[in-house]
């Protein structure tokens, strides 16, 4: 395992109301939402926070060093705070930088808060201008793409393909229907998967609205603690056990056209995660997955990467229902990207539902046998991933 | 006290006297509105030279959206997502879906019979609209920039991993695989064969110019011969977007004046 300093957990979850549009506040009071209910699960005050670590979308609402007129919102008067921002795994990354903050020993406890407020800002437009301003940006399309849909139906037959994206697309929006916080909640039905395939307008390729997560306004607070305020605090805090960061800028170009030979960002972290944890089986000794998935494309051909499957194990797992809530193997009870996507929340929002889950404060989508240990991922910018480990048990 | 509630054929009858003008400004277009239910019908919206007229009927709308009378009225009073709708297939959409995007703000919001005051002196919210325009100027430096000349030479130049012999193109400074710097240039193509494909139905502004690209359009991915390893990112002749399959033959258009940029090539397209 990763030699840490000290132990850290986390206390408290905050998230505001996710929506496509929160016109009734502006992004300090969006972000106040947020910081007050984590304050509130952790049972502490802003007087309480050494540290604040902000990130959203570099320029998404075209605001420059937003952390600085969120202040306020945020509890972040006379304390240390740090800008992040790493592209759509930017939560993740506060949460890793949290993590490492309070295990120096420099902080004890230390708040994330990633916010997006999309219908402020234009998303295409940021995304696009992320890629290489000489050759790159000119052919980028935001972050759609019909790529993933075409790659899989290559593979896979398109009938199968899209067939197992479809369950997994309605097996989200069940989740979602749980969770009072999401964006998204369609009440969608299996039965409806022809005509909402039909009806659903294409975007890229075979890659229709249906299948695409949404564009959300919304923040995340998340409160990570030392080992001895988490245990004063807290009576079952969640645990972070490791994380690790991996990307691949350099071969962008290459992977997107499927020609490379190198192992995924999220096959590659997972494994290396595996490895210096003695999992060997993540498949049964992870109880729940809150994985971060732009579209369902994604979202099933990554959880052959993420549990280093072969073949269409993926497939199979999704045809069955094994990733449903009270499935063998729950992915996304919070409802997952799809239904809720403050971008630069979102990861973090993941990292935050497995921690509530590892914590028993779900609610009504927490998932229904004991958490002892749950997985989260960000991903983001060019094939950036990040995956966070959280256990009921204090690592030692 | 009012006699009369809130409906579907009041939202159409108050459309005319709430009308954005900044929004309507430059507009042309016309929006066919089809409403099922006891208390729907049938409307087509046109919005020309800044004005904007209701009428009743379809009249030969360029888009037409159809809704039951609940959701249509939910969608107005604000009770209701338009994009929760649309996704859960309880709005329907046939036609230019595009010219949607342009109509978002043209009318102000729909207020019950009664309340049409109480909204203007309710509304507080203050929305500033901005069109940023920045001039910018990059350095190539010289990889990319040899690259980029050899463009308005009509040649395509990739250069060599002295290590594992994968070709880069557009070149760049080091091999993206084994972390050494790459300094041998070679010609490849200019016609290769189309790997994938991605087409684009759905308009992304185009973020040099603000303005919204036609579509169907294509980005693709060429292996061009003599290239090993690396594909060429372009994009694909949209005409040919019916033929495109992986291993298609490709050349590359050119543009008559070519200056040094990705534009130097118009595109590539399918030879027969």
């Amino acid at each position: 395992m990763k030699k840490k300093n000290r132990n850290v957990a986390i206390i408290g979850v905050g998230q505001s109301r996710f929506s496509s549009h929160r016109e009734d506040v502006n992004q300090p009071e969006l972000i106040h939402e947020a910081v007050t209910e984590a304050l509130e699960m952790a049972g502490l005050t802003v007087d309480d926070l050494d540290c604040i670590v902000h990130g959203n979308m570099e320029l998404f609402e075209m605001v420059h060093q937003p952390d600085l007129w969120h202040s306020l919102g945020m509890g972040a008067y006379g304390k240390e705070v740090l800008r992040i921002t790493t592209g759509g795994t930017t939560g993740a990354t506060i949460a890793a930088a949290a993590d490492n903050l309070v295990a120096s020993g420099l902080h004890d406890v230390v708040v994330a808060v990633g916010f997006e407020k999309l219908q402020e800002g234009h998303t295409t437009g940021g995304i696009t201008n992320m890629n290489d301003p000489l050759w790159g940006r000119n052919l980028q399309t935001g972050a759609l793409t019909g790529m993933q849909a075409e790659i899989m139906g290559l593979e896979f037959g398109p009938e199968r393909a899209r067939n197992a994206v479809m369950h997994y697309r309605i097996i989200m929006d069940k989740h979602a229907m749980l969770n009072d916080k999401a964006h998204r909640r369609l009440g969608l039905e299996f039965d409806q998967i022809e005509a909402l395939t039909k009806n659903s307008p294409v975007l890229m390729g075979e890659m229709r609205m249906i299948d695409m997560c949404s564009q959300s306004d919304g923040a995340c607070a998340v409160i990570f603690a030392s080992e001895a305020v988490a245990k004063k605090h807290c009576a079952q805090p969640a645990w972070i056990k490791d994380h690790i960061t991996v990307h691949r800028e350099e071969t962008f170009s290459i992977d997107t056209s499927g020609m490379t030979t190198q192992e995924m960002t999220h096959r590659y972290a997972a494994r290396k995660l595996y490895e210096r944890n003695g999992i060997k089986d993540p498949r049964r000794e992870i109880d729940v997955f809150e994985m971060y998935d732009p579209s369902n494309w994604w979202g099933t051909d990554w959880l052959r990467e993420f549990l280093l499957l072969e073949g269409d194990e993926h497939l199979r797992m999704i045809e069955k229902h094994e990733i449903a809530i009270d499935g063998s193997f729950p992915v996304n009870p919070s409802g997952g990207v799809i239904a809720s996507n403050p971008i630069g929340a979102t990861a973090l929002v993941r990292v935050g539902e497995a921690a509530l889950q590892v914590m028993g404060k779900a609610g009504a989508h927490q998932v229904p046998r004991p958490v002892n240990t749950a997985l989260a991922s960000g991903f983001g910018g060019t094939l950036w991933t990040v995956l966070f480990l959280l256990t009921r048990e204090v690592p030692h | 006290m009012t006699d009369q509630e809130a409906s579907v054929k009041h939202v159409f009858q108050t459309m005319e006297s709430r009308v954005n003008a900044e929004a309507a400004a430059g507009l042309t277009a016309s929006y066919g509105y089809r409403i099922t239910g006891e208390n729907g019908g049938e409307w087509t919206v046109t919005v020309k030279d800044g004005s904007v007229k209701v009428i009743e009927g379809l009249h030969d709308p360029q888009v037409v959206t159809t809704a039951s009378d609940q959701d249509f009225l939910a969608l107005n009073l604000g009770a209701l997502d338009a994009m929760t709708a649309f996704s859960a297939g309880r709005i329907q959409v046939e036609g230019n879906m595009n010219l949607l995007g342009p109509a978002a703000r043209l009318f102000k919001k729909y207020m019950p019979p009664g309340m049409e005051g109480v909204e203007e002196q309710r509304e507080e919210l203050i929305r500033l609209n901005q069109i940023l325009s920045i001039p910018q100027t990059f350095s190539t430096g010289p990889i990319m920039g040899k690259f980029l000349k050899g463009l308005k030479d009509k040649r395509i130049l990739a250069n060599v991993c002295p290590q594992c012999g994968r070709y880069q193109v557009p070149p760049r400074e080091v091999c993206a695989m084994c972390r050494v710097r790459v300094t041998e240039f070679r010609e490849i193509g200019p016609e290769g064969a189309l790997t994938i494909a991605d087409i684009a139905y759905y308009a992304s502004p185009d973020p040099l110019t603000g303005e919204t690209r036609e579509t169907p359009y294509a980005a693709a991915h060429f292996m061009l011969d003599g290239c090993v390893g690396g594909t060429f990112w372009h994009e694909l002749n949209p005409a040919d977007i019916p033929r495109a399959r992986p291993g298609a033959r490709v050349r590359p258009v050119w543009a008559e004046n070519r200056t040094g940029s990705i534009n130097d090539i118009l595109h590539f397209e399918i030879v027969d």
